[in-house]
């Protein structure tokens, strides 16, 4: 442990895992000979009292999904109203309600929290800004782990399911990266499967092999990751058979979806979430639909207060959710796309999300731009944007006050370093606009994705 | 904030009630009989409101008659408050309620209202303060399903919004409220926000 003077007693397993009273197979994922270097200690925090629910929430999502997205939007808003400071003032009627941003939540997160909300025990989880400037979000543990009935509720239509119970991984996150968090967890909503999040990269091993063996061993239900880590495990030869994977954070071209199919064999999901609500839709088979039914989703026209009719292509907004620490109503996401509707069932087509970006290096390799944002973060940066230009040089251009220019020159080299790119040139452009409550990409490339 | 009644009728023009308002004789306000000994005079209240309804030909609805001597028995109820009451019985002594049957129920829905206004507002001050004369002017008509004549029903509740004291104290204590509530928040995030690095930094 570093030292730090503001370090405040960690948790120890117990308050990890409320919900759990056997830890052994936890311990057997973390002290496994061919276990990864974890640096990094993670639960899930749900006691018995927050798993129930969690199984409450997901029959409210079956029984939702029977229901009309008009007669939820309406109930949720009504609550939200009389419940959230910031929609107090809003008009009677949902169709009136003007749209929110990133800026709104970034200025008072306060102003979003239900007044109904237990502040015990909140987490709060900052946005890594790959896609903008860094946003906070608060949500409780059952929220954190409210992705998994969403994920098994999208799994059940093709006869899939998690895994449950000790001695089964039901969850394998991947990661290639430099740097990242990696833990041995296990679920109680899973009834103590396995959560392992492990990062390929060969520092990150004992020994070459073991990344192979480890995940072998453990043949985990489901792969998580992003398409950069999904093609490094590809690249290394492992061959997994999970049930199902879930690819996520950025845009999985449909190449690579085939592809995974294909080695994998098993469905690819291209899952597209967001922090403030996490799981919005899900793509497979070339077609995205929406994933859950607490979620209503609208078109805006961009930059006005208008939404827009089925079919029109534009600001994709988001209402709704089951954080009580930020129910949503018209959020613009920043994405863009056009929404079909079809036998009760909500399509997202033409839909502009984030491709992933890794920078190519002269001399082979390529730079994981998450890097970048992680080294960044500290910094607390408005916005930034790193353009790599076609010598390989890099221009980086940031937004906010203060001259952080040897800050941020300080933390490229350092990643620039690691990657043995310590001599590819890097230069600061023209500084971003001003907040616009629009993203801006922070990584672009002129070479092919 | 209270929606305008559906079926609500206009009533006298808001200048006449005001004038009548500032020519409230004293003794109107004078201390209650039931703490003044009689030696320093005084007025019976309930007296004074009985009459009122005697002066304009409305019958006193038993459930109010009821409300009011048991009110006055009660110990419970504050000089300030019964000066208040007073004040109605002559606010509503106006002409224009006379055998006017929403005379009963708006004096009726005043006595509460009027019971936690004088708690912030002297009685006195309806008299001689101008904004808050127009606020009793305004509330004795929205007490009877009234609004005064000339206005909408929007102008009416706008302007009557903007003077009513009780309304006003009421947002000031909700924002009051979502103020410390975001105050628990801010340092509830930054705990939170302590905890992670805590984790972070504990790297085992």
């Amino acid at each position: 442990m570093q030292g730090n003077k503001t370090i405040r007693p960690v948790l120890d397993d117990s308050e990890r895992f409320p919900g759990l009273e056997d830890l052994r197979w936890v311990y057997y994922l973390r002290q496994h000979p061919k276990a990864p270097l974890y640096n990094f200690k993670s639960g899930d925090r749900l006691d018995s009292d927050g798993v129930e629910r969690l199984h409450g929430y997901k029959r409210t999502l079956r029984k939702l999904g029977g229901t009309s997205s008009l007669s939820f939007i309406r109930a949720f808003y009504k609550e939200a109203r009389s419940d959230v400071p910031a929609y107090r003032n809003y008009p009677a009627d949902f169709n009136d309600a003007p749209s929110m941003n990133r800026d709104d939540l970034r200025k008072a997160p306060w102003d979003y929290v239900k007044d109904s909300a237990s502040l015990e025990n909140i987490l709060c989880y900052a946005t890594s800004g790959t896609t903008g400037a860094p946003l906070e979000v608060i949500f409780d543990a059952t929220c954190a782990s409210s992705w998994l009935p969403q994920v098994e509720l999208m799994l059940e239509k093709e006869g899939l399911g998690l895994e449950k119970g000790a001695g089964t991984t039901a969850v394998a996150l991947i990661c290639y990266q430099l740097e990242t968090l990696t833990y041995a967890s296990a679920s109680s909503y899973l009834e103590g499967s396995g959560f392992i999040k492990v990062n390929l990269h060969p520092k990150q091993w004992r020994a070459p092999s073991d990344a192979s063996d480890y995940l072998l061993g453990l043949d985990p239900g489901l792969l998580t990751g992003d398409p950069l880590a999904f093609s490094a495990l590809m690249e290394l030869e492992i061959p997994l058979r999970p049930r199902a994977m879930i690819s996520s954070a950025m845009t999985l071209s449909e190449g690579l979806a085939v592809k995974l199919e294909e080695y994998f064999h098993c469905p690819v999901y291209d899952v597209y979430s967001m922090t403030e609500c996490r799981n919005i839709a899900f793509k497979r088979r070339g077609i995205m639909e929406k994933m859950r039914p607490d979620l209503y989703l609208e078109i805006l026209a961009p930059g006005e207060e208008r939404v827009l009719e089925e079919g029109a292509w534009g600001e994709l907004a988001v209402s709704g959710g089951n954080n009580p620490y930020l129910p949503l109503i018209r959020y613009r996401t920043g994405d863009f796309c056009r929404l079909r509707n079809q036998r009760g069932r909500q399509f997202l087509e033409d839909f502009q999300g984030r491709l992933p970006v890794r920078f190519p290096l002269p001399h082979g390799g390529w730079i994981n731009t998450i890097d970048f944002s992680r080294a960044l973060a500290p910094l607390a940066l408005a916005s930034f944007q790193i353009a790599q230009q076609r010598d390989f040089s890099l221009v980086v251009r940031y937004g906010g006050r203060g001259k952080l220019s040897r800050e941020i020159g300080k933390a490229i080299g350092g990643v620039l370093e690691q990657y043995g790119a310590e001599d590819l040139p890097f230069i600061f452009g023209e500084p971003l606009p001003e907040i616009s409550g629009k993203k801006i990409c922070s990584f672009v490339t002129e070479f092919e994705r | 904030m209270r929606v305008p009644q559906n079926g609500e009728q206009t009533g006298p023009q808001l200048e006449d009630l005001l004038h009548h308002l500032s020519e409230c004789p004293g003794v109107f306000l004078e201390t209650p009989l039931f703490v003044s000994s009689a030696s320093e005079g005084g007025v019976h209240s309930l007296a004074l409101i009985f009459d009122l309804f005697l002066l304009q030909n409305v019958k006193i609805p038993i459930g109010l008659k009821r409300k009011l001597e048991t009110s006055w028995e009660s110990p419970q109820l504050s000089e300030r408050c019964w000066r208040g009451w007073q004040l109605l019985a002559y606010l509503f002594s106006h002409s224009w309620f006379y055998e006017k049957k929403v005379l009963a129920k708006g004096f009726a829905r005043g006595l509460d209202h009027m019971h936690k206004l004088t708690d912030i507002v002297e009685a006195s001050a309806f008299i001689a303060n101008p904004a808050r004369r127009e606020e009793l002017c305004r509330l004795a008509l929205f007490w009877c399903g009234l609004r005064p004549q000339g206005e909408s029903p929007e102008q009416a509740e706008d302007r009557l919004k903007a003077l009513d004291t009780l309304f006003r104290k009421d947002i000031e204590a909700k924002s009051s409220r979502n103020r410390s509530r975001a105050e628990e928040i801010r340092r509830k995030i930054q705990e939170a926000r302590a905890r992670e690095a805590a984790n972070t930094y504990a790297r085992e």
